[in-house]
């Protein structure tokens, strides 16, 4: 699917990593205009389920297809009261197009007919392995908040009294750690990594959340 | 069911839409129904190929509607979800199955006449299979106080050869705080056509529409009609997205949005994409006032021109 002419090396590859402010950054976001947050190509369940097949390990085109379908069961009404038949399956031709979409946008690789993730997708059990050191990292910043937070407003006096100056901070600080873990090669230097996550908690979340209730 | 078990209030409040809500109570009309009085189920009546089930929840419900595989019922499937307080939540998670060969209109009304401060979520999935015909419509009313949130999700899978119409109005009465996201994935040769209205009406007013269509199954077509208008400081944002990720699949989405007023903003953000080398997508869009000739036209019957821009208001918002 890549070009490998000399004209690929002008070509937008679907993956920016600048960090510093660029005159044709969207203004609100100052982020590349053409690149926001959460892209276009998570949109699609078809694509946000190749994806959370993949994070079970690397896998075939035949694997993938045989995984993409699905029959809906009904939320309180029992096999034994009625047994729904109904069932979908998404076309080869068209996982083959939103296969070849992953892997120019950087999210996926083919490697001897094998795809595979380029980036981590986290589950559930994992997330909660991570809990304490959410918690342990939420403390820290509370600490160097309440010890920095008069100082903050002393150095910038000519702030309104009711501007949030916390969330601005702690938006600011989030970019900043981002950039400089990057720097030390604490995370890999790919996009998205936030937004990946939390399709695959929604996804697990709503089904829990169902075997919990029904 | 009797007339004094359901809210007055509500059953009378979308006489403006042409609709009487008595009509399609239990004991009226043949269809199967499912009325909700806030968090309470407070009528259920099933038909010949219809199984309907609800569960209270501690906010709301949990629905199953099934048309099993054949069924082609002339009456409409009714789900009424009204609220007659000013305040509180309410939240609905619906799954419809539509089994293959089925032919079935839902009917669905969501009525606040009281609302200020009240919350409404719902979300939804709709699973259509293959052959069927299908119309989902839902008419909104949200009172006169700009006091309701309204957050629906859809999720909407429609099998091969099939037919899905969704139809969304909200013009009646002020909106308040509407998000409305909606899905739908198209499979080989379906059809799908979405027609959303909605009316801003004041500053506390703001609508939000994302109406999706993923073209995924070889000749899936589609068209997406948003209409709406923002006045008084209203604010409306449609959002009509259309991806053509299969063989030969064909969609189009359309926006026409009227702004009057100072203050009023309306946006359209048509978003295409074609993914297959054999999809084709397409759209267009237009915002801001009503052609001169048309308000000299009617003004020259002797209008006002806020009269006259009125009346093409209502019958842009009417016209299919």
């Amino acid at each position: 699917m890549k070009e490998n002419t000399k004209y690929h090396n002008y070509r937008f590859v679907g993956k920016i990593n600048v960090d510093e402010i660029q005159p044709w950054f969207d203004f609100a976001t100052s982020k590349p205009w053409d690149d926001p947050e959460i892209p276009w190509i998570l949109d699609n369940k078809v694509r946000r389920e190749i994806l959370i097949i993949l994070a079970t390990g690397p896998k075939t085109f035949q694997q993938i297809y045989e995984n993409l379908n699905f029959s809906p069961k009904p939320l309180l009404i029992t096999k034994e009261e009625y047994d729904c038949q109904i069932s979908f399956q998404w076309t080869k031709e068209t996982i083959e197009n939103h296969l070849m979409n992953l892997e120019w946008y950087s999210l996926i690789k083919l490697r001897n007919n094998i795809f595979e993730l380029t980036i981590p997708i986290l589950s559930t059990e994992d997330s909660e392995k991570l809990e304490n050191y959410i918690i342990k990292f939420t403390e820290n910043w509370i600490t160097i908040i309440s010890q920095l937070k008069i100082e903050v407003q002393k150095k910038l006096v000519n702030l309104n009294e009711k501007t949030h100056l916390l969330e601005i901070l702690i938006e600011k600080a989030i970019e900043k750690l981002y950039i400089l873990l990057k720097k030390e090669n604490l995370i890999p230097d790919t996009p998205n990594l936030k937004v990946l996550w939390a399709e695959q908690l929604r996804k697990i979340k709503f089904e829990e959340w169902i075997k919990q209730n029904f | 069911m009797s007339k004094p078990e359901y809210p007055e209030e509500i059953l009378g409040s979308l006489e403006e839409y042409n609709i009487d809500i008595r009509d399609f109570l239990p004991g009226h009309g043949k269809g199967a129904k499912l009325l909700l009085d806030f968090n309470k189920i407070s009528g259920l009546e099933q038909v010949e190929g219809v199984i309907l089930k609800g569960r209270e929840i501690e906010n709301g419900i949990v629905a199953d509607i099934i048309i099993k595989e054949g069924t082609k019922i002339e009456d409409p499937v009714h789900l009424c979800f009204g609220v007659n307080k000013e305040k509180g939540i309410q939240e609905i998670f619906p799954r419809i199955i539509a089994e293959d060969n089925t032919e079935v209109t839902v009917q669905a009304h969501c009525s606040f006449p009281k609302a200020n401060g009240l919350i409404h979520k719902m979300f939804g999935h709709f699973y259509i299979g293959k052959n069927c015909n299908f119309t989902y419509s839902e008419t909104h009313y949200h009172g006169e106080n700009s006091g309701a949130l309204v957050a629906p999700v859809g999720y909407i899978y429609v099998g091969e050869n099939s037919i899905f119409e969704n139809n969304f109005n909200l013009t009646r009465g002020t909106p308040g705080m509407v998000k409305i996201m909606i899905d739908i994935y198209a499979m080989k040769n379906s059809v799908i056509k979405s027609n959303i209205r909605a009316f801003g009406k004041c500053k506390k007013d703001s609508i939000r529409i994302r109406d999706s269509v993923f073209l995924e199954g070889e000749n899936a077509r589609s068209i997406i009609k948003m209409k709406a208008a923002a006045k008084d400081g209203g604010e409306v944002l449609m959002y009509g997205i259309t991806e053509g990720n299969a063989p030969r699949c064909n969609g189009h989405v359309e926006c026409s949005e009227i702004v009057l007023g100072k203050g009023s903003i309306c946006r359209a953000r048509p978003f295409i994409r074609a993914i297959d080398p054999t999809s084709s997508v397409s759209h267009e869009a237009s915002l801001g006032r009503f052609p001169q000739k048309w308000l000299d036209e009617l003004q020259a019957k002797g209008l006002t021109e806020e009269e006259a821009t009125q009346i093409l208001i209502e019958a842009m918002l009417q016209e299919e």
